[in-house]
């Protein structure tokens, strides 16, 4: 007989529709309980493009790009993914015509060659499933077997999953044999596979059996369907609306809490938006964000996971009023978060997890004003002088030394060269501001120098979550900027590059920056640059977080690189978009006690171990920090150098 | 019986912070207004922070308290006071007139003692000194205009069981104190110590930002020019000197661009040497001579 006969063997069919309806009540009723959770968020008006969040949504959910970054897991979920969506449409169809399109309009697709197709597309998924499920089943009980998120509740998901495969193969086994269907229209694949049951003589046994494995895959699969919301499972919806609301490739930027006129939204400062929110529901604690956090690393309390699963339960059944979390080990340790992203880039679920440390931050700051004391000194600093080094503007301009620079303040028609105060007030630093402005004037470039005009960018103050001084600071700063007509921006920092392209939109300060480096790989590529002698010296090069993960700025570093050694780069094992924090992201750098120096430290062990001379780096925190831990450690035949400094070495 | 509010007033100082002799303008022989950092005194607000304790005290023993802040201070200080009232002030008294700005310690300290009779407060606080001036001044002729007690050098302060009682701890040497037992009326004078000055949440400080300071001026307050002119004529600053910067070492710039760091960070200093001399005690002798001289610190011919 041609075609799938649903009931072949089966009475009593009309039970199915009953427990099929109380499976989709259970169902429905825990995506209601999801759905009022989410409900409880901020609605945020998002002007992204749908078609941009849909390319986003479709790469991650059927490609399934950033699981393979581990390959077993991306292949075993692929797999199960794939398998069960071919498995869920086959039966979907057959629903359809069986249930809707046959009985009233009588008409009947499953024949024929889509027939053939869609048997062996079945059975093929069929099998993927059954071979993910197993990779699975070998990897919780071999592989994994202490992973701390265990939960019974997935294991029994994955057996469901197991029977539900076994038995749809096996009765089908069944039918092929005892029905004698022709073996290659029903299951072309599995029906090669020496079948168990055929031959047998006894088919009023077989015939039993089949009817126990039809109602035990019946029942099983509508376990799993009922359970979904209730478990893990969830995510596969949860996902799929994270990824959907998401900014698709976002640079990270945080959303800013107050907006002109200064006002409160709503009835507190801080919330979470319905995105954090199905956010906090889709995370399905895989560990892969503290298994790469480099804090994680050399303090095992802190963990991004823990954070979130905190906040989630602290939020879930309560109003979304972070008030009402308990002060908890982990919440507390918020603070020694990098905010390098390194866990945002890792997480399958394409979950943002900088900007709920950032929230409950804020949370501690503005509404409760309760933080460690180091961050309060940090924001009296801030608050007086303008700048975290309690300097004072009058010494921002201490670093220029040779005239031809000083002409440049505040005078001259090019671009704003934007120093920063890091590179305006640390010793080390000054000097690659001047080398930067030395070979601006090398090359008859006219550049502008803000000098006594700047005050911080605001991005401390935003990364520690005080969002009304770094309002604050923003505002002075583009105020200033309009003041003298600023248009073009280059940035020696990567923290202020970041914050005065991505946020200070926010506060109607758009303009055209750009890091230092990427200015000069420009300069080279125009050939208006060109290092005529080489430098002999082995090189490796340190990605900052906030120019390579944040803004994907790998190669125009790189490419100066290039120009300017003999041989090769040396590239760290950690490299690029996996390159590790430096330990000063994230308002560390004035956190003395966390967890920085010994990051750093591991850092150049593996510099070390690649025999490497000089680091060189294009950030002025990964500058500092790297020069302390070469200082503590004794490494004197090391040294750390920023981009720009290596062109002025010929000299 | 209603308990009646117990009053407690803050006196807060804005300061000039001085951040380099580079501000001062030699042609007006002024500090140069663009290099000057304002902030409220940091002795001020550890009174302020003092007050409040006390206030959450009386609190908790059922009592009402009120924390007022009256400065001397001008119409753009204002956003710095806001930011200090954000810390718990109730109400706040802002004097300022005409001919203000010149005057010294003696004349401030009998505007705010008006100011004080005016508002009606038994319990003053006052920073111990400003650091700006150093004057160490204003509290003990408040004292006096008020008539009432003062204790300088306060650090911690909590209630005691006598009514309007407190015991005060006095910082006295390096960490030697005193506990002082008194009560209303008195002036505290408040010395940076134990309680760090908290940071306000942002509701607070954006509630402050939507107040008003009310303004006293003199005639409000009851005080004269000439009376002004006669308090500041009682004590001047005749001569004054300050200590020389510190020679900050800076390596040369011909040195490659390591060794100048590696400079810059030990502040030109190697590391110590330790000769050992060997030998009789004569040729030691002989010997560290020469090292002396080689090093210079004696001059060659200075053997005997």
């Amino acid at each position: 007989m041609e075609g799938r006969e649903a009931f072949w063997n089966i009475s009593g069919a009309g039970w199915m529709y009953l427990l099929t309806l109380m499976a989709l009540l259970f169902f429905f009723y825990g995506i209601h309980k999801h759905l009022n959770f989410w409900r409880k968020g901020d609605r945020v008006k998002d002007h992204h493009p749908f078609l941009l969040r849909l390319r986003f949504f479709l790469s991650q959910a059927f490609l399934q790009r950033r699981i393979f970054r581990k390959p077993y897991n991306g292949v075993m979920h692929l797999f199960i993914f794939w398998g069960c969506l071919v498995l869920f449409l086959g039966t979907l169809l057959l629903a359809i015509q069986n249930d809707l399109l046959g009985p009233i309009f009588g008409l009947s697709f499953l024949h024929g060659n889509f027939y053939m197709i869609y048997s062996f597309a079945l059975d093929l998924f069929g099998l993927l499933a059954l071979v993910g499920t197993g990779m699975a089943l070998i990897r919780r009980y071999f592989l994994k077997k202490d992973l701390r998120t265990k939960h019974w509740s997935d294991s029994l998901a994955l057996w469901l999953l197991f029977f539900i495969l076994v038995t749809g193969f096996a009765m089908e086994w069944i039918r092929i044999g005892v029905a004698e269907v022709a073996a290659e229209r029903s299951y072309p694949l599995v029906s090669q596979i020496p079948g168990l049951f055929q031959g047998v003589s006894h088919p009023e046994m077989l015939k039993g059996l089949h009817r126990i494995f039809w109602w035990g895959h019946l029942f099983l699969a509508l376990v799993l369907i009922a359970m979904i919301p209730y478990t893990k499972l969830f995510h596969m919806l949860s996902t799929s609306f994270l990824t959907l609301s998401r900014v698709p490739e976002s640079k990270g930027a945080l959303t800013p809490v107050f907006l002109e006129p200064l006002q409160i939204k709503g009835d507190r400062l801080t919330h979470l938006s319905r995105h954090q929110l199905v956010g906090l529901d889709a995370c399905t604690q895989c560990q892969r964000c503290e298994e790469t956090c480099p804090v994680t690393m050399t303090n095992e309390r802190f963990s991004p996971l823990k954070i979130l699963q905190e906040l989630r339960r602290g939020l879930y059944g309560s109003k979304n009023n972070l008030n009402l979390l308990k002060e908890t080990e982990s919440l507390e340790r918020v603070w020694e978060c990098l905010t390098c992203r390194y866990c945002e880039e890792q997480c399958p679920v394409s979950l943002e997890i900088i900007d709920k440390v950032i929230e409950v931050r804020r949370h501690r700051v503005m509404e409760v004003a309760h933080f460690p004391a180091e961050i309060k000194s940090v924001f009296r600093t801030l608050e007086t002088f303008d700048d975290p080094w309690a300097m004072g503007q009058s010494f921002r301009e201490d670093w220029i030394r040779g005239e031809k620079s000083k002409k440049h303040l505040r005078n001259g028609n090019g671009f704003l060269v934007w120093v920063g105060c890091q590179s305006a007030f640390h010793e080390r630093n000054k000097r690659t501001a001047s080398s930067f402005t030395k070979l601006l004037d090398a090359l008859d470039i006219d550049y502008f120098l803000l000098g006594k005009g700047e005050v911080c960018c605001g991005d401390l103050a935003r990364r520690t979550g005080n969002e009304y001084l770094s309002r604050n600071l923003i505002l002075k700063n583009i105020e200033t900027f309009h003041q003298y007509g600023v248009q073009k921006i280059i940035t020696l920092c990567p923290h202020c590059f970041h914050v005065i392209k991505e946020e200070y939109p926010h506060w109607g300060g758009r303009f055209e920056v750009m890091p230092h480096s990427e200015f000069i790989a420009g300069l080279i590529t125009e050939g208006t640059l060109s290092v005529p002698d080489r430098l002999d010296r082995l090189v490796t090069y340190h990605d900052s977080c906030y120019l390579g993960r944040y803004h994907g700025q790998f190669d125009p570093p790189r490419a100066i690189l290039k120009q300017i050694l003999k041989g090769d780069l040396i590239e760290m094992d950690k490299n690029r978009s996996d390159s590790l924090c430096c330990g000063a992201g994230g308002g560390s750098f004035w956190l003395r006690g966390n967890s920085g120096e010994k990051i750093n430290r591991g850092r150049l062990e593996e510099i070390k171990a690649k025999r490497a001379q000089v680091i060189c780096t294009s950030c002025p925190y990964c500058l500092v920090m790297f020069e302390e831990a070469i200082r503590n450690t004794g490494n004197t035949d090391l040294a750390v150098m920023d981009l720009v400094e290596f062109i002025n070495l010929p000299e | 019986m209603e308990k009646e509010t117990f009053r407690m007033v803050v006196c807060l100082k804005v300061i000039h912070e001085l951040c380099s002799e580079r501000g001062f303008d030699p042609l007006k022989r002024t500090i140069d207004p663009e290099y000057l950092i304002r902030r409220i005194n940091p002795s001020d607000e550890y009174s302020m922070e003092m007050a409040l304790l006390l206030k959450e005290e009386k609190q908790k023993s059922g009592g009402r308290a009120e924390i007022v802040a009256l400065s001397i201070a001008q119409a753009e200080d204002e956003g710095l006071l806001k930011r200090c009232l954000a810390m718990g002030a109730d109400r706040a008294f802002r004097i300022w007139d005409e001919g203000i700005e010149t005057l010294g310690g003696m004349a401030f300290a009998y505007l705010l003692s008006a100011g004080i009779r005016r508002i009606g407060g038994n319990l003053v606080f006052c920073g111990q000194k400003a650091i700006d001036r150093n004057g160490n001044e204003v509290g003990g002729y408040l004292a006096e205009f008020l008539q009432f007690p003062q204790i300088s050098g306060v650090t911690a302060i909590d209630i005691s069981e006598k009514e309007n009682g407190f015991v005060c701890r006095r910082k006295v040497e390096r960490l030697g104190w005193d506990l002082v037992e008194t009560s209303t009326p008195v002036v505290l004078t408040v010395e940076r110590g134990e309680n760090e000055p908290r940071y306000p949440n942002v509701y607070s400080i954006l509630n402050w930002l939507g107040k008003e300071i009310e303004i006293l001026d003199r005639a409000s307050i009851g005080v004269e020019a000439n009376q002004l002119e006669e308090w500041n004529s009682v004590v001047r600053i005749k001569e004054w000197s300050r200590p020389k910067p510190k020679k900050v070492f800076t390596p040369k710039s011909n040195l490659p661009p390591e060794e100048r760091i590696r400079l810059a960070m030990t502040g030109g200093m190697d590391k110590k040497k330790t000769i050992f001399l060997q030998g009789e005690t004569k040729g030691m002798v002989s010997q560290m001579v020469d090292l002396l001289v080689k090093q210079k610190f004696i001059k060659e011919g200075g053997k005997t």
